[in-house]
């Protein structure tokens, strides 16, 4: 463990519906860290920790922290650190691998409370939190947190929340569950040490633990399945590292791709007008339909022909931005290659066109051969060491030179080129 | 999902008993758990027993018995999880394939808490570790049926391993647990116990679940190398009740530091437990390779000692022939090599590193590969990480800097003026030249002898067009630079090319260049060690020191010149097979033209007579007995005798011509005639060979002399004065089929050695020189075998270098290559272009022999060249007079 670096959790107040806190973590400024609510929870002061892990596994060193969390937390977040920092090591974006960081805090006493009889799902309208929302029938309550893919400091972000806030209560309302919305303001700490990439399920955790008193199991929404779920944030639900003794947290989908999840929503009537995945909404967009992610979930509906029944995206579809990107990262690569295999197994070879550039461009970036394919279960298993190519040459090679003609001609050869110099 | 029906049914619960009979595909087996300790059992214990291998086959899997809500909804995220994971398992099986659980659930309460904490405890290093590092533990659970089994451990030993575990137990103060369970016999003969035994402890802390609040199952190893099976990234969680939590331990801690965290304790040290085979009942047997790879590990940390239960040595021998076949062994073997690097324990390092570079090549995993992103610690006095510099011209430093694929050459050359030596390296570079220019080839001279290897250049059949010097100093100056490891070798080969050096005169001069090549190589995707036509001191071997040792053991193709050298190195262990290529030379030599036996009035000899201290200590007595010698043969062929004297050695340093003025003296007084001196030398001995091979016999102290001669078909007899010699003569008398009387001593009577080479030349000469011809063209197929040998797998080197480019899968295992990932792109496509062009310049060369054949063929079957056989016959005799 690194020693040197220190951190601070201070002034944590809480009342009603708020936890706020000093977090000093060490590469960046002492930051006032807010959590708000108008539902009547006394929040979890166990979300301070999950807030400010992360970030303080930037520099390593140790957290401190007066007031007194979870035993049960405390424990697995030792082993959360541990985890994240291995795979940190495999993280494609050229930054240092993580230091785990020692905690130091006083432990509560867990009270054995009775179950609430209620569990949680976050809700960002998106593909997997509705996958997750509607396979999960056991889910009595959803929560939307502002400050997480709507960041109040972007220009073009100005008024979106408050958009998406009224059609996420109007789709909650719909589905006859009550919504909590959450602000934050974590980012602020979080962005200038860790990519939300790898911070996000982590600062969900965060919310989960501020609203944790509500109920018995929160869960968390993933992007990927099980099979090709890159190794960060919620892989092999790590997540559940964050649970306390009253409160489970759970990360769910890994049972399902994107594809599967994208076919399993998309007729539901509140899916079709608030499915929500844009991250740039350009022009204040709620979904832009031209960004990566708008034309993933586009080309997808289109595939299973549903597509214009989503009055949530813009009417026409247009894949001519793709020219102009590029994936770089493995997630990106599983997920366009999945939905290539979906047109084609649509037989939409108008969509499988520009789909296969885009991920040959892609597979061409991360320097792989272009016979790679991520989903094993669906090409068959990766061969270790030589492609079939070569090792048919390998075997060809060995044969002509194991060959009898080969060994046994040796001194005739010899013979021969002797023969033909004289010759000349 | 398939449609198999696995059922659980007819589940009997009792205070510390829970039977079931399981059904999975279509077997039924009656599984049970035990224990004396009071606990209602928690039925989910049978659904964990029975997940995995249902998922053998996939279907459903019906529980007749309700279960915990968390249980059942979890269970299926495990099984999402051992599905995707089992699709990269290394057991050679088809992935598994989810059930779906059909049961129902009862209504869970949240129970108060028990207080109590327990972890499974084998008195492994695994468990000893979760045991000592987890101090909020109340009891240990000993499981009879997991790693001890009733079909092949006997009551005995369980009873006496129970005995010592509970022992232990309450010396800690804890509460000791004894499960009993016959779950293997259901899944053992569909899943590979170290893909299930997560499982099966998840089932067993089920089954006792409801006297603890957290139950702890020590995993293997650490959450960076952690593999995608057994208790690996706390996945047993997913088995975890409303009231019971599941956790694996120990990713946190690699193998190595709970080794060193636990060996001090003094009830490890009083009861570790390690093996699974035990012979006669063993507690460890010691020598298992489970034991010698924990006994390697304690060793290393300098506690092997004090482990009452285990040897107090490790046998190196025996560990170095362990296979590693699995990445997660590997990774083991790799921890342990880095504590023995650091620990300065050289000969246990050596051993190990046997095993970790075989296991590389086993699993198909290039010699730069390392599980682990933190670099090697430093090895106090390593020989390798002091390893003298290798210098060079910068043109040559742009060039291997520059280079994708560069073969270093070590052996018998060291810029020396020795024909011998000088034979040896162009015979390698002749080879390697089917490879270039794909393959940048730089033999490693010495630099002290950079000036008279610049002299020596021209006097190569092939010259080298690139050398590295080898400098113990490592400054550079005088037009040379330090050159450093390339960074973009898709392959590097090292070629420890023939010679006789291996010995007390020059063997701790060229393994030191050999590890300069390592360090040089270091960086290469893919390295080939390869050798051939090696002369060994078997004794020197012997006292070779592991590293060492392991150095040449490293090599992938180890060819010796003679069958006691090949011996000796076979000697290195590990069932190292090492082949007799011959001399390297006969890749030269092999295609000098000889000419027609000349009828001569004279007996022509060919003489090499030289001083050299490693070739007699006492010149004068061979001077003696080569003139008496000659003179005897003189006399009894009674026909004059005329010398003709090869110098073997000529360079600004060294200089046998003034060794010759007392001999033409000593053969003048005996009224023998004494030629001009011929140099042999590499680029002009094929003009001197027909010259040569007129000559009725060879008398030499050189051993590439006689084997010149001999190959001619010559016959040649090489003095062997000291051990060194010796080896070198007895080597070419089992070639070419040679009486002892061709391999004598200056001690020996001149007078009778020329009495029985008379006999054996003079009587029936043409019968002895037709043998001579076919002992040549026997020695010639060995060469060839030895260069198939050698080129097939430089060959297979060069393609697994493509192929290991090629193949980088995943995210993961790209990030070697996340700063150079077009550039790997590129040069896969060219290494793959090289190897065609390889391929087709075998084809070419295949063909061109071909064609070589045919011609020779059509030639001899030619009537022209059949009716003018006597006349080329005439035209011989002729101008030889």
């Amino acid at each position: 463990m690194a020693t040197g670096a220190g951190h601070e959790i201070v002034d944590l107040a809480r009342s009603t519906g708020e936890l706020v806190f000093e977090a000093r973590i060490a590469g960046t400024e002492p930051r006032q860290v807010w959590f708000r609510t108008e539902t009547e929870v006394q929040p979890g002061v166990d979300a301070a920790l999950a807030a400010c892990l992360m970030p303080a596994m930037r520099a390593g060193g140790k957290l401190k922290m007066s007031v007194a969390v979870s035993p049960r937390l405390l424990r697995d977040q030792a082993e959360y650190q541990a985890i994240q920092r291995a795979w940190s090591f495999d993280w494609t974006y050229d930054e240092e691998a993580l230091r785990e960081v020692e905690v130091e805090a006083p432990t509560a006493v867990p009270n054995a409370s009775s179950p609430t009889g209620r569990v949680a799902a976050f809700f960002s309208g998106g593909v997997d939190s509705f996958a997750a929302v509607l396979a999960n029938p056991e889910v009595t309550d959803l929560i939307f947190v502002r400050g997480f893919d709507i960041l109040p400091w972007l220009d073009h972000h100005e008024g979106l929340a408050d958009e998406v806030e009224a059609r996420m209560r109007e789709a909650a309302s719909e589905l006859g569950l009550p919504l909590h919305v959450v602000d934050t303001n974590l980012r602020e700490l979080s962005d200038p040490l860790i990519r939300w990439e790898c911070n996000c399920t982590s600062a969900l955790a965060a919310v989960a633990h501020f609203l944790g008193p509500l109920f018995d199991r929160v869960l968390i929404a993933t992007d990927s399945d099980h099979e090709t779920m890159p190794p960060m944030t919620s892989a092999l639900m790590v997540d559940q590292l964050w649970s306390s003794e009253n409160l489970e947290i759970a990360d769910w989908g890994g049972r399902l791709s994107r594809e599967q999840r994208t076919e399993a929503i998309a007729e539901h009537p509140v899916v079709r007008r608030t499915l929500r995945t844009c991250w740039e909404n350009l022009g204040g967009a709620y979904n832009c339909g031209r960004c990566r992610k708008c034309l993933l979930t586009m080309v997808s509906l289109e595939a299973i022909g549903a597509r214009e029944r989503v009055t949530a995206f813009p009417p026409d579809l247009d894949l001519s931005p793709l020219a102009e990107s590029e994936i770089s990262q493995p997630i990106a690569l599983t997920l366009w290659e999945d939905l290539l295999d979906h047109a084609r197994d649509r037989g939409r070879a108008d969509l499988a066109a520009p789909l296969e550039a885009f991920v040959t461009k892609g597979r061409r970036t991360m320097g792989l051969a272009q016979s790679y394919r991520t989903r094993q279960s669906r090409h068959g298993r990766r061969e270790r060491g030589t492609g079939v190519r070569l090792e048919a040459a390998e075997a060809e090679l060995a044969t002509v030179l194991a060959s009898r003609s080969w060994r046994w001609t040796e001194p005739l050869r010899r013979l021969g080129a002797w023969l033909r110099s004289r010759a000349c | 999902m398939g449609f198999p029906q696995h059922e659980i049914a007819n589940v009997k619960t009792g205070p510390g008993e829970l039977a079931f009979d399981a059904t999975i595909d279509g077997k039924t087996h009656h599984l049970w758990f035990r224990t004396e300790t009071e606990v209602q059992p928690g039925v989910e214990a049978a659904l964990a027993a029975c997940l995995m291998p249902a998922m053998r086959s996939g279907g459903t899997l019906t529980m007749s018995e309700p279960i915990s809500p968390r249980v059942l909804r979890t269970q299926r995220e495990y099984q999402a999880i051992q599905r995707a994971w089992s699709l990269e398992w290394p057991f050679g099986m088809p992935p598994l394939e989810e059930v779906e659980v059909v049961g129902s659930t009862y209504t869970p309460e949240r129970r108060a808490p028990t207080g109590r904490v327990a972890a499974f405890f084998s008195g492994g290093v695994d468990s000893w570790s979760t045991v000592l590092e987890n101090p909020d533990l109340t009891d240990l659970i000993f499981v009879r049926g997991a790693d001890i089994v009733e079909s092949t451990h006997s009551e005995e030993l369980g009873d006496r391993v129970e005995a010592r575990l509970g022992a232990a137990a309450a010396e800690l103060g804890l509460g000791f647990h004894v499960v009993r369970t016959n779950l293997r016999e259901l899944s053992d003969r569909l899943l590979p116990w170290e893909a299930n035994y997560g499982c099966a402890l998840a089932a067993t802390a089920l089954f006792a679940g409801r006297a603890f609040d957290r139950i702890l199952i020590a995993g293997d190893s650490d959450y960076e190398v952690q593999v995608k099976f057994g208790a690996n990234w706390m996945v047993d969680q997913l088995w975890s009740t409303e009231n019971l939590e599941i956790v694996d331990d120990g990713g946190h801690l690699s193998r190595m530091q709970r080794v060193e965290r636990i060996a001090s304790h003094p009830l490890v040290q009083k009861t570790l437990r390690i093996c699974w085979r035990n012979p006669d009942d063993a507690y460890n047997c010691g020598h298992c390779r489970k034991c010698l790879t924990t006994m390697a590990a304690l060793d290393a940390v300098d506690a092997l000692e004090a482990v009452e239960t285990l040897p107090s040595e490790v046998d190196l021998e025996a560990l170095a022939k362990i296979e590693v076949s699995y990445v997660v062994s590997l990774t083991l073997w790799e921890d342990k090599l880095d504590a023995a690097r650091a620990a300065g324990k050289t000969d246990l390092e050596a051993a190990i590193r046997t095993v970790v570079e075989r296991g590389k090549r086993n699993i198909g995993l290039p010699a730069s590969y390392r599980r682990r992103r933190t670099p090697p610690p430093p090895s106090p006095g390593d020989p390798a990480s002091t390893a003298p510099a290798l210098l060079a011209t910068p043109e040559t430093a742009r060039a291997l800097a520059d280079a994708s694929a560069a073969a270093l050459l070590v052996g018998g050359y060291d810029g020396s003026g020795n024909y011998g030596d000088i034979a040896l390296l162009d015979a390698a570079l002749a080879l390697l030249e089917v490879l270039e220019p794909g393959l940048l080839v730089l033999p490693v001279v010495e630099r002290q002898f950079a000036s008279t290897h610049e002299a020596m250049a021209g006097e190569f059949a092939n010259p080298p067009q690139h050398v590295l010097y080898f400098d113990g100093e490592g400054e550079g100056g005088g037009g040379l630079v330090p050159v450093t490891p390339p960074k973009a070798l898709d392959l590097g080969v090292s070629y420890l090319y023939g010679g006789g050096f291996l010995n007390a005169s020059w063997g701790e001069r060229k393994l030191a260049m050999l590890r300069a090549v390592e360090k040089q190589l270091a960086e290469a995707w893919t390295v080939v060690r390869v050798s051939s036509g090696l002369q060994v001191d078997a004794k020197w071997i012997e006292g070779l020191g592991a590293s060492d040792k392991a150095l040449l053991h490293s090599f992938d193709f180890l060819g010796a010149r003679d069958d006691p050298s090949a011996a000796a190195l076979e000697q290195l262990g590990g069932g190292l097979r090492v082949t007799n290529t011959g001399d390297d030379a006969v890749g030269l030599l092999g295609s000098l033209p000889a000419a027609e036996a000349a009828e001569s009035e004279a007996l022509e000899v060919n003489v090499h007579f030289a001083e050299h201290a490693w070739v007699t200590d006492d010149s004068d007595a061979v001077r003696d007995f080569d003139v008496g010698l000659l003179a005897e043969l003189q006399r009894i062929a009674d026909r004059p005798l005329r010398v003709r004297p090869l110098l073997a050695y000529l360079d600004p340093r060294v200089d046998e011509r003034p060794g010759w003025e007392p001999f033409a003296a000593a053969c003048a007084e005996q009224g023998i005639e004494v030629g001009e001196a011929r140099i042999l030398r590499p680029a002009t001995v094929a003009a001197e060979a027909p010259e040569l091979s007129r000559a009725f016999l060879t008398v030499s102290s050189s051993f590439h002399v006689a084997l010149t001669s001999l190959l001619l078909g010559v016959p040649a007899l090489l003095l062997r004065d000291n051990p060194y010699y010796d080896q070198k003569a007895k080597s070419l008398l089992t070639d070419f089929d040679l009486p002892a009387e061709f391999s004598p001593s200056s001690q020996d009577d001149p007078s009778r050695s020329a009495e029985l080479i008379a006999g054996a030349l003079l009587g029936d000469g043409e019968r002895t020189r037709a043998r001579l011809r076919g002992a040549a063209t026997a020695v010639r197929r060995r060469r060839a075998e030895a260069e198939t040998g050698l080129i097939a797998r430089l060959g297979r080197g060069g393609l697994t270098a493509i192929g290991s480019l090629r193949q980088t899968p995943s995210g993961a295992s790209l990030r070697p290559f996340e700063k150079r990932a077009e550039a790997a792109e590129e040069r896969a496509q060219a290494a793959e272009q090289r190897g065609t062009e390889a391929e087709e310049r075998s084809a070419e060369v295949e063909k061109r022999a071909t064609a070589a054949e045919a011609q020779v063929n059509e030639m001899m079957a030619s009537h022209s060249w059949k009716l003018t056989a006597p006349l080329r016959r005439l035209v011989t005799r002729l101008r030889h007079r």
